[in-house]
C-alpha cells in the first residue's frame, strides 16, 4: 500500500515539474515539485501551505473480494491567496490555473509502482490507476481561496 | 509474475477508423506485433476520440447434429456469423459524422449564390492546384491566397467527369446514380480530402494535417468548405477499418480490430442533459462486421480481440 501512496506522489510530482516548472514548494531549504503528503511532512494545516498540492489519504477498502484489487480515497487540497503586487486580486487565476494542472497532472490516469524505499526506486509488477479528480466547490476564507478534489486510486497491494 | 495484469480494468474507449478500399473491399491493416501509439496512431489510421456506450455484440450461432431418441449433441458447426458493434461519438468531427451515418457523407461547398439546395447549393469555382502540391501544402496561384484564411475548412479533389464510378481520391465517399445529372463539384461534394487551413504561406494553404487521401492527383482543384452535411435515405453505405482500444489502467492493451465495417443503422443522436436548459448530442452509430480473410490461415473472419499483456504477466 505505500508503495502505492508513494508511487502516486512520485508521479503527481514528476508531472508537474514538467507542466509547470514554477510551482514548488521550500521544504527543509530545498525547493521541489508543490505537490506534497500530509503525512509525510511536519505536521501542517492544509490551509497554511498555499499554492500546492497537499495529498490526505482517506478510506481504504477492497474493491473485489478475492481479486486483490484495492482503492483509496485520496483528498486533494489547494488554494491561493493572491499576489501582494496584484493586491492579491489574482488569487482566483492562481486557484483556476491550479484546477488545470491537477488536470493535466492526472492524466494518463495510471502508473507503473514502484518501491521508493530503496534507491534507486525499484519497478514493482503492477500498476497503479485512478479515475479523474473529482472537484469539490471552492471556499474562500480570510482571503483565501481554497479548493478540494478527490481522486480514488486502485491498486494491487504488494506481495510479500 | 503477477496474475493482477490478468485482470482487465480500463478507463475510455478510442476509436480509430482507416479508409477500405472498396474496389478490392480490403481494408487497413492492424497488426498487434506493431506498436500502435494510440497518441498519434500511424497514417492512415485517424483518431475519432473517446467514444461512449461501446458495445460489441456477437450474434453468430452455432448449429448441432444431434442423435437418438435423446437427441444427444455429437458435433456442433458454425451456422451463422454476424458482429455488430454499437457507440456514442464524443466528438462531430468530419469522420465521425460519415461513419455514424448510413450513406453519403458530404461537404456543404461554400456557394455562389444561386440554386439553393439542401445539400448545399451551386459552389464557387474551384481554385486549380499547382505542380508540387502535397497532402499538407495546397499550392495555388499566390493571387487568389488573400482568398483564405487560417481556420476555414477546404476539399481538394477532382472535378467530376462523367463515366467515373466511384467518387473520390483515394477514399470512396460515394458512386453516382447512373440517372444523375451531376456538376464538376460532385466529386468535392463527398470527398474525404478535407482539412483546415493552419497557415497562408506565400506559395500556398498549408494545412494542419495530411489530406486522408494523399497527395492531390493531377486536375485536383480547392474548394472552401463551410460544413458538413448527410441524408437520411441515401444509397451509399460507408464502411471502414476500425480499431478500438481500451484506455490501459490495471494491464495490457486490449484492441478490437474490425477490418471492414458497414454502418447499419440510420443517423442518430444520443442525447444527455447536462443540466437544466443544456444537454450533450453524442453522434450514435451502429455497425455491421464484414468478412475479411486471415491470410495466415486463410480464415475468413469479421472482428479480431488483440491482448497486449503487461510486462510480467504470465500466460495462464
Amino acid at each position: 500500500m505505500q508503495a502505492a501512496k508513494d508511487t502516486f506522489l512520485k508521479t503527481l510530482a514528476g508531472r508537474l515539474a514538467a507542466v509547470n516548472p514554477m510551482r514548488t514548494v521550500t521544504m527543509d531549504g530545498a525547493a521541489r515539485p508543490a505537490v506534497l503528503t500530509l503525512e509525510n511532512e511536519i505536521p501542517m494545516r492544509a490551509e497554511t501551505e498555499l499554492e500546492t498540492f497537499l495529498l490526505d489519504w482517506q478510506s481504504a477498502a477492497e474493491v473485489v473480494p478475492g481479486q486483490g484489487l484495492m482503492r483509496m480515497e485520496c483528498k486533494v487540497s489547494y488554494g491561493s491567496q493572491g499576489t501582494d503586487d496584484l493586491l492579491r486580486t489574482d488569487r482566483g487565476r492562481i486557484r483556476t490555473a491550479m484546477d488545470s494542472e491537477l488536470l493535466d497532472i492526472c492524466t494518463p490516469r495510471r502508473a507503473v509502482k514502484s518501491d521508493y524505499t530503496q534507491t534507486p526506486a525499484a519497478a514493482l509488477e503492477t500498476f497503479i490507476f485512478w479515475n479523474a479528480p473529482v472537484l469539490e466547490a471552492v471556499k474562500s476564507a480570510n482571503g483565501v481561496l481554497q479548493r478540494a478534489a478527490t481522486i480514488t486510486l486502485f491498486f494491487f497491494p504488494e506481495v510479500a | 509474475m503477477q496474475r493482477a495484469g490478468m485482470q482487465e480494468y480500463f478507463g475510455e474507449v478510442r476509436a480509430y477508423f482507416a479508409p477500405v478500399n472498396r474496389t478490392t473491399e480490403t481494408g487497413t491493416m492492424f497488426d498487434p506485433s506493431a506498436a500502435f501509439d494510440v497518441d498519434n496512431p500511424p497514417a492512415p489510421w485517424v483518431d475519432l476520440g473517446l467514444v461512449r456506450n461501446f458495445k460489441r455484440v456477437a450474434k453468430s450461432s452455432m448449429g448441432a447434429v444431434r442423435t437418438g431418441a435423446a437427441g444427444v449433441i455429437q458435433v456442433q458447426f458454425r451456422k451463422l456469423v454476424d458482429a455488430r458493434v454499437s457507440l456514442d461519438f464524443c466528438e462531430w468531427g468530419k469522420l465521425q459524422m460519415a461513419v455514424a451515418a448510413s450513406s453519403q457523407h458530404m461537404n456543404v461547398l461554400e456557394g455562389n449564390g444561386t440554386q439553393a439546395r439542401a445539400s448545399g447549393g451551386s459552389a464557387k469555382a474551384g481554385q486549380a492546384l499547382l505542380a508540387g502540391s502535397t497532402a499538407s501544402l495546397i499550392l495555388v496561384d499566390p493571387s487568389v491566397l488573400g482568398n483564405y484564411s487560417v481556420g476555414e475548412l477546404i476539399v481538394v479533389d477532382v472535378d467530376y467527369v462523367a463515366g467515373m464510378s466511384e467518387l473520390g481520391t483515394g477514399i470512396t465517399g460515394g458512386v453516382p446514380l447512373a440517372s444523375a445529372q451531376l456538376d464538376c463539384d460532385a466529386v468535392r461534394r463527398v470527398s474525404y480530402n478535407v482539412g483546415c487551413v493552419a497557415a497562408v504561406t506565400a506559395t500556398g494553404l498549408q494545412l494542419d494535417a495530411p489530406l486522408v487521401g494523399g497527395t492531390p492527383v493531377s486536375g485536383a482543384r480547392a474548394q472552401k468548405v463551410v460544413g458538413f452535411v448527410d441524408r437520411e435515405g441515401a444509397g451509399f453505405l460507408q464502411e471502414w477499418s476500425a480499431l478500438f482500444a481500451l484506455e490501459q489502467a490495471s494491464g495490457g492493451q486490449v484492441f478490437f480490430y474490425y477490418p471492414r465495417l458497414q454502418s447499419s443503422a440510420p443517423a442518430e443522436e444520443t442525447v444527455t442533459a447536462l443540466a437544466d436548459g443544456l444537454s450533450a448530442a453524442y453522434l450514435h452509430a451502429e455497425f455491421a462486421a464484414m468478412a475479411a480473410t486471415d491470410v495466415n490461415d486463410g480464415e475468413t473472419v469479421v472482428c479480431y480481440r488483440s491482448s497486449i499483456p503487461a510486462a510480467s504477466t504470465p500466460a495462464y
